[in-house]
């Protein structure tokens, strides 16, 4: 038969689909997260393979094996044999080509063949009036789609160790969403990837998001050393709160005493605090003691307080200014659909302090704007970047930041987050549970690999796929595709580049043709 | 053509025929009735031509013995048995006996356009594997002359053949592997 590789020996939809194979066919011509699709009377049944399996029906075979290949081939089927394990998925309608989600399955025999270019492209089509193209099965060069809209109504995450093609991946996706005006973007950059200039450690430098889409991509920075920014941050003392502080002790080594001293004098200034605590940096002890007496707090825990401030009011973009016009600017961008880049140049460049210290409280200000704007205002659907997310949505501080808040408000007010980050166990598992689309690259680590698949239906399954990703392979699975899929991302190369730089609704180079 | 044999005694499960001396067919030949039937010669015997006779020891060698008392060997007749399997009609094979074989029924060769398509059914290994080897212990090796016989014809891929073939058998000897591979051993490609 056409292709065939097998039958339907057993299974159920909980356990999946056991297919022995034909005697012809090579059991290494098959993979761990090959699509698979058996073939019923009503429905063609979408699947991946999970695992590869040879055994033998009769064990006598091993007291005095087949001597040579001949033999070998000629006892296969019979006496050994190659079965593989298929987790079935979806349903294709035979005479509709309707995709639903598994709920039958097929008679015995039923055959087995490898999914061609055309259930991929049922399947993985994009048939979404947004569909972006973002990689290819392991094994094939079919594309595979998603549907930006669905993608963008909820959180998404993208884990994987170093150098797994996380960064890269984001990158095409957001490249979709800009293309697409899906989403307005606020990227929080840390190593400077997103805006004018991508680094390669293949290929240098390549172009980046702003180097893509000009105008419709902002470029801020922390710091004037950025020739290619459009504006810069400036962050005024009246924006930080004693509470942002505190998410960040892990980077001030603050002490929960310090903690509460801030917490008092924010009570009594209002958002005068830091200004109030800065002013104290060049004073004497005595001048200390004399001002935690009038404030009411233990005089060495002030001190304390000062000198563990002292790195965070050495970031120069914290500023005694009233107005935070670099956040109004932004929102105003991203009101407009475009999408923001925040960069951290100069001796800022893998600042954790600067990075985490920006991101929290530019997000804080640019969701209490939002949030506070009329549902009208509201209808650009805002996406926010953050790497190294673990940070700020671990198990203690997610509650103490607007991460948090944010990954469990989502879609309240048109607000999602976008984490991309290497270690997703230490992401507090409630925030985890509201990440709607999983893009898993390689990762290494146990508690890792069960993070991602937490609360997830089969995903020990899934996990036998994941251990066998390469870099720039991911394991794409949730709420915007219909089933879980291995995939090779794209190549982000020239190609990509003019794909998507043509604009939407210009008319292309033959259809111009045409018309002249 | 001259015949082989010629069917002297007919059971359902096997004939019976007489040869000549010195020209009996060896076992695992093939051999079809001049309607069609097909045999397969899984033994032999000698016996008397006069019933109730019984041969006497001379002491001497054949040779001598053909010299000095040649009418010892004109009172024996020779006999071979060959099981029925099938019949050939126009160029087709049918694995299914559908005539009763007469008595007197002489017996021939096959050509190797017959055996050739009895090899191409499958089938055929089935009926090989139901002849009983407590009644017939020399079976076994009856399967792998036959075997080596039909792929030492062979001008093609010999492999293919060999695969076909044991590929078949492997499943109709799933439970015995140790008869399969004797077989698989026995052949040589
Ligand atoms: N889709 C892709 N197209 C072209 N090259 C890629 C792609 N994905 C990954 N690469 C190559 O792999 C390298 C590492 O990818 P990337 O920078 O995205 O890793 P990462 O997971 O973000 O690592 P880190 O955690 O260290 O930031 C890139 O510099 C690039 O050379
Ligand atoms: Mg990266």
């Amino acid at each position: 038969m056409n292709g065939s590789i097998g039958f339907l020996k057993s299974g159920s939809i909980g356990d999946g689909f056991l297919i022995r194979l034909n005697k012809t066919v090579n059991s290494e011509s098959l993979q761990i997260g090959d699509f698979i699709v058996v073939q019923g009377d009503l429905y063609d049944y979408f699947g991946i393979i999970e695992d590869i399996r040879i055994g033998s029906s009769n064990e006598d075979v091993f007291f005095n094996p087949p001597e040579n290949k001949v033999q070998r081939i000629a006892v296969k089927g019979a006496i050994t044999f190659s079965e593989v394990l298929v987790t079935p998925y979806l349903m294709i309608e035979k005479s509709t080509n309707r995709v639903v989600t598994i709920k039958t399955i097929p008679e015995h025999f039923s055959d087995a063949r490898k999914a061609n270019e055309r259930d991929i492209r049922i399947v993985f089509g994009g048939n979404a009036e947004k569909a972006f193209h973002v990689g290819s099965p392991l094994t094939m060069d079919e594309r595979i789609y998603i549907d930006l809209e669905k993608l963008a109504k909820r959180n998404n995450a993208i884990f994987g160790i170093t150098g797994s093609g996380k960064t890269f991946l984001g990158r095409i996706i957001f490249s979709g969403l800009i293309k697409h005006d899906v989403a307005s973007l606020l990227i929080f950059d840390m190593h400077n990837e997103y805006g004018q200039f991508a680094k390669s450690e293949k290929k240098g430098k390549l172009k980046s998001l702003k180097g893509l889409f000009g105008t419709k991509v902002k470029v801020f920075d922390v710091s004037d050393k950025n020739s290619n920014a459009d504006d810069f941050i400036k962050i005024p003392y009246g924006d930080i709160a004693a509470a942002d502080i505190a998410m960040l002790s892990f980077l001030l080594s603050y002490s929960q005493h310090s903690e509460e001293t801030a917490w008092i004098i924010n009570k009594r200034f209002g958002d005068k605090w830091l200004k109030h605590v800065e002013e104290l940096r060049s004073a004497t002890e005595a001048e200390i003691e004399e001002k935690a007496k009038e404030w009411g707090v233990n005089s060495s825990s002030l001190s304390a307080l000062i000198r563990h401030l002292d790195k965070l009011l050495s970031l120069d973009f914290i500023q005694n200014i009233k107005e935070d016009s670099s956040v109004q600017k932004i929102l105003r961008y991203l009101k407009n659909g475009t999408s923001v880049v925040v960069q951290f140049s100069g001796k800022y460049a893998n600042n954790p302090l600067a990075y985490f210290t920006v991101a929290n409280i530019i997000t804080r200000r640019i969701h209490e704007l939002y949030a506070s704007a009329s549902e009208e205002e509201r209808n650009k659907r805002i996406m926010i970047v953050v790497e190294e997310a673990h940070k700020l949505l671990s198990s203690d501080i997610k509650d103490k930041n607007i991460f948090g808040t944010i990954a469990r408000e989502m879609r309240k007010y048109n607000v999602t987050l976008f984490v991309i980050d290497q270690r997703p166990s230490e992401i507090d598992s409630e925030v985890l549970s509201q990440v709607g689309t999983r893009f898993v690259m390689q990762l290494m680590d146990e508690k890792d690999m069960d993070a991602v698949f937490q609360g997830v239906g089969g995903g020990s399954r899934l996990k036998k796929i994941l251990r066998t990703l390469q870099p720039q392979e991911v394991l794409l699975f949730g709420y915007a595709v219909m089933a879980p899929v291995p995939m090779r991302v794209r190549e982000y190369n020239e190609s990509f580049f003019k794909e998507v730089s043509e604009s939407v609704s210009a008319p292309s180079a033959e259809d111009a043709d045409e018309l002249y | 053509m001259k015949h082989i044999g010629e069917v002297i005694t007919v059971r359902s499960d096997v004939l019976v025929a007489e040869g000549e001396r010195s020209a009996l067919p060896p076992l695992g030949t093939i051999l079809k009735s001049d309607r069609g039937v097909l045999c397969l010669v899984v033994s032999h015997s000698i016996d008397n031509k006069i019933p109730g006779r019984m041969p006497i020891a001379y002491g001497k060698s054949i040779e001598q013995l053909e010299r000095e008392q040649p009418q010892v060997f004109a009172l024996m007749k020779w006999m071979f048995q060959a099981i029925p399997f099938g019949t050939l009609s126009e160029g087709s094979v049918e694995l299914f006996l559908n005539k009763v074989v007469e008595i007197h029924t002489l017996l021939f060769e096959t050509r190797k356009e017959e055996r050739d398509l009895i090899f191409k059914e499958l089938r055929f290994f089935d009926f090989l594997f139901s002849i009983d080897k407590s009644v017939f212990p020399q079976r076994d090796k009856i399967i792998v002359s036959l075997i080596n016989a039909y792929l030492n014809d062979l001008l093609e891929v010999k492999e293919d053949e060999y695969v076909r073939i044991f590929s078949y058998i492997s499943k109709i000897l799933r439970n015995d592997y140790q008869t399969l591979k004797y077989i698989m051993d026995g052949v040589s490609i």
